[in-house]
């Protein structure tokens, strides 16, 4: 599982594909402040980026990922 | 000197020379492209580099000179002679003020003055009041770029200014990409050296209960520094969504590929760039090379463990033969890979000479052209950067004694059209240069009346000499045949310079002449010239250098240690008596007894025998280039040759071995 | 739930097709053909709701076979897989709305067009 819920806030981890997308939103529209976890994501698919892209929700946690740490989470924030 | 200051004068050097040879071959072949953006693109990062200094004069030329390139690049208007003229003027006169900013620190007080006249003179070559507008209009739709490379200028100027064309690439995937298995973003990842990322929505974003997750609506834009067509590469299967536009350099301060400054302002030769280009596969087998030294040397620690176990029978003899067959090998080969990093093709020097040429020429109203053959040809950083200015020399001597006025050159039945041939060639090791003009060649009979006037030969001396050696007369210092003192040759380094420089590569320079026909000034030179390790001592008030293959090793012995032996002295060292003699007697000189309690003493090998020799202080090891014993001193014995010292004075270096024996 | 069409003439490249797509799909079935004409009369048969095509075959290529498919299913998820082509192919393959697979096919190759395919199956079903 890529997306978990977890004490409200919500983890992604690993890979995430395209298929990630749509659990993400879902659990975004339940709650838009809810707080996603990028400790442990490796890849983003651009669905999942563009999920957190149009909905801002709060982050936290770097991933261990270089493209992802330095490139579209400074996007993010 | 301010380091930015020395990065800026090396690269504006390059970028002059890099224009220059731009135009010049625009002026053969006036419709290349490639060419005329590649001179564009060099004048216009020269600009921005000035910018950074307080050089407005120099700035103000540059940007005239870039106008006329941009109006020529986007209107196709053709760099006729008097436009490629006004441009080579502005360079001639952009590299002056740069060697004079290299020297004093600033630009001429004439530069304001002389930069107004001479962008006034290309201005004036722009007939359409604002030539630049289409050039202006086809990049209108390329905003997004500028904007992206603002923002990475402000978030990253050391990317921004690397000096090198950056892709800018714009990619729109279309809303259902996800269900052809695009991942845009995955692909933002593969492109090469990617400097910024932007992503932005392109339509509004839909209220989140409405949100499409699976419809893609985002642009992204991105600045790489890697060639277009290794970003578009990564963009092949989406060439529908994506556009590229490649910028110019940003002008590059070179702040950010200035190698560390960690050595003082003081240290290394005052004068002159000491960055050397090599290429990576140079760099790479030095690497190779150091790592086998490393693996050499701890097999050797692993020798050294085993020689101290007591009791194991080894054969020591043939195993340290081995290992240092193995370093001997490695030390051999990473001696001829560093030599390899410092061979520069000739074409360092020869690449600005078909300029200095044309100018040289042009002020003495002789049309001239450069034949260049051999620029290929590698030869030692120290022998290229000792040559440059001997070459000059030569070159302006040709075009100015050697070379008729053309309408003497229409009656003797020639082109009025001079040619100089410069042609490098090698043989084996050595060099040769060969300078040849189609000119009146040298006469005899005028060197030998000029040496008579200024009585370079005795008169008698002068009247046995064939006519080989009074053309050698050429070189010796002093000499100049030219009727009339102009502003080029006649003064400053005259031949005599020329052969000093040469000689002192270890190199020989002559002249042949075929009256009528031509000269031809040939250099024989080494291709590299090889550092020899020496000790500077000092013995009876002089210093004098000591080949370090031929030291032992260097002692110090108790004066009540040395024994009257025979007619000389002797002292024992490790149970061996080692003959002592003074280097002052050895070189006849006075031999002065020190009072110092120990006697500081050089062992060399003498045949197969260790000798002392007495020295009054040990100075330094250095690493030098020899320049062999010429004129009387050639063939003395004991002298190996003479070196420069970092203070211009000489210093002998002797061969010890051959003084005693 | 979806089936799986794969045309190619090499028996081999057909067996490593369907070990990557068991991989990422294992409820998929899979149903193979060795050429356009078998092909196409596989899709005239049965139920398929994606296929990967190989380009290179003899006789009609794969481009032909995706434009003839393309015609019939508008929405369904075609993936050409070849080892280098060039970029007037590209374009007529983007025309046609195919998506490239590179060859040698693996799981990591075939991935990105399974999920795209699985993503579109779903929402044609919702």
């Amino acid at each position: 599982m890529s997306v978990r819920l977890e004490a409200e806030v919500v983890h992604l981890e690993g890979d995430c594909g395209v298929e990630d997308a749509e659990p993400l939103l879902v659990l975004l529209q339940a709650d838009r402040f809810r707080t996603v976890d990028l400790d442990r994501v490796d890849r983003l698919h651009t669905a999942v980026f563009q999920v957190l892209f149009a909905l801002r929700p709060p982050l936290q946690g770097q991933s261990p990922d270089l493209f992802v740490r330095e490139r579209l989470l400074p996007i993010l924030s | 000197m301010d380091d930015l200051l020395h990065h800026f004068i090396v690269e504006a050097k390059e970028l002059i020379q890099q224009a220059s040879d731009d135009l010049l071959a625009l002026e053969r072949r006036p419709f290349d492209p490639h060419r005329l953006d590649s001179a564009f693109r060099a004048v216009h990062t020269l600009k921005g580099s000035v910018g950074l200094f307080d050089l407005k004069p120099l700035g103000d030329l540059l940007h005239a000179a870039e106008d006329l390139l941009a109006a020529a690049r986007a209107d196709g208007l053709d760099l006729d002679a008097a436009a490629l003229g006004a441009l080579f003027a502005c360079l001639e006169a952009s590299e002056r003020w740069v060697g004079a900013v290299e020297a004093n620190g600033d630009l001429p007080p004439d530069a304001p003055e002389k930069a107004d006249a001479l962008a006034a003179g290309v201005r004036s070559l722009l007939d359409t009041p604002n030539p630049s507008l289409a050039a202006v209009a086809s990049r209108a739709d390329a905003a997004w770029a500028d904007a992206l490379f603002d923002a990475l200028r402000g978030s990253d100027p050391a990317a921004a200014a690397s000096g090198r064309p950056l892709t800018a690439i714009r990619y729109e995937p279309r809303p259902d990409c996800f269900f052809s298995g695009d991942d845009p973003l995955g692909l933002m990842r593969s492109v090469p050296e990617l400097a910024a990322l932007k992503v932005s929505a392109r339509d509004p974003w839909p209220p989140a209960g409405s949100f499409d997750p699976f419809a893609c609506n985002l642009v992204i834009e991105a600045l790489s520094g890697a060639p277009h067509p290794d970003v578009a590469a990564v963009f092949r299967f989406v060439p529908d969504q994506v556009r590229f536009l490649v910028r110019d350099a940003e002008p590059a301060p070179a702040v950010a590929s200035a190698p560390s400054g960690a050595q003082g302002p003081d240290s290394g030769p005052p004068a002159g760039p000491r960055t050397v280009r090599v290429e990576a596969g140079r760099i790479d087998r030095l690497a190779d090379l150091v790592g086998e030294l490393i693996v050499a040397k701890n097999a050797l620690a692993h020798l050294v463990d085993a020689a101290g176990r007591v009791g194991e029978d080894v054969d020591w003899t043939g195993k340290l033969a081995a290992h240092h067959a193995v370093i001997d090998r490695l030390a051999g080969d990473l001696h001829a890979a560093v030599v390899d990093v410092r061979m520069l093709p000739l074409r360092d020097i020869f690449r600005r000479f078909p300029r200095t040429v044309r100018e040289i020429g042009a002020r003495l109203g002789k049309t001239v052209g450069l034949t260049v053959s051999g620029e290929d040809i590698e030869a030692d950083k120290t022998v290229i950067d000792a040559l440059s200015e001997p070459l000059v020399h030569v070159l302006r001597n040709a075009i100015d004694h050697g070379v008729e006025p053309g309408e003497v050159r229409l009656e003797a039945g020639k082109s009025p059209e001079a040619t100089i041939t410069l042609r490098a060639s090698r043989f084996g090791n050595r060099l040769s240069i060969e300078v040849s003009d189609d000119g009146r060649g040298i006469d005899p009979a005028r060197i030998r009346r000029v040496a008579a006037e200024r009585a370079v030969v005795a008169p008698d001396r002068l009247a046995a000499m064939s006519d080989d050696d009074i053309l050698d007369l050429v070189f010796t210092p002093g000499f100049s045949t030219s009727g009339s003192v102009t502003d080029l040759s006649g003064r400053g380094v005259g031949m005599d310079a020329v052969r000093a420089a040469v000689e002192s590569l270890g190199g020989r320079v002559s002249v042949l002449s075929r009256p009528g026909h031509g000269t031809t000034v040939k250099m024989d030179l080494p291709t590299s010239v090889v550092m020899t390790q020496i000790m500077s001592v000092e013995a009876g008030g002089r210093v004098h250098g000591v080949l370090m293959d031929s030291i032992i090793e260097t002692a110090a012995i108790r004066r009540d240690r040395i024994a009257p032996v025979g007619s000389g002295r002797a002292f024992v060292l490790r149970n061996r008596t080692v003959p002592l003699v003074h280097l002052s007697a050895l070189l006849d000189g006075p031999e002065r007894d020190s009072l110092a309690q120990d006697v500081k003493v050089l062992v060399v090998r003498v045949g197969s025998e260790p000798v002392g020799v007495a020295v009054d202080r040990f100075i330094d090891r250095m690493d030098v280039m020899m320049r062999p014993m010429t004129g009387i001193l050639a063939g003395a014995p004991g002298l190996i040759g003479t070196t420069i010292q970092g203070d211009g004075s000489v210093l002998m270096v002797l061969d010890i071995a051959e003084l005693i024996g | 739930m979806a089936t799986v069409l794969i045309v190619d003439d090499s028996k081999l490249a057909r067996i490593v097709a369907t070990k990557a797509l068991t991989a990422l799909q294992p409820d998929w079935e899979r149903v193979e053909a060795g050429n356009a004409d078998e092909a196409l009369a596989v899709v005239g048969e049965r139920q398929i709701d994606l296929v990967l095509i190989d380009f290179n075959m003899p006789g009609r290529d794969g481009l032909d076979l995706a434009a003839e498919l393309r015609s019939r299913h508008p929405d369904m998820p075609i993936a050409l897989i070849t080892a280098n082509v060039q970029d007037e192919v590209i374009a007529r393959a983007r025309a046609i709305n195919a998506t490239f697979v590179g060859k040698p096919l693996t799981e990591d190759a075939l991935r990105a067009f399974v999920s795209g395919a699985a993503l579109r199956l779903r929402k044609a079903q919702a």
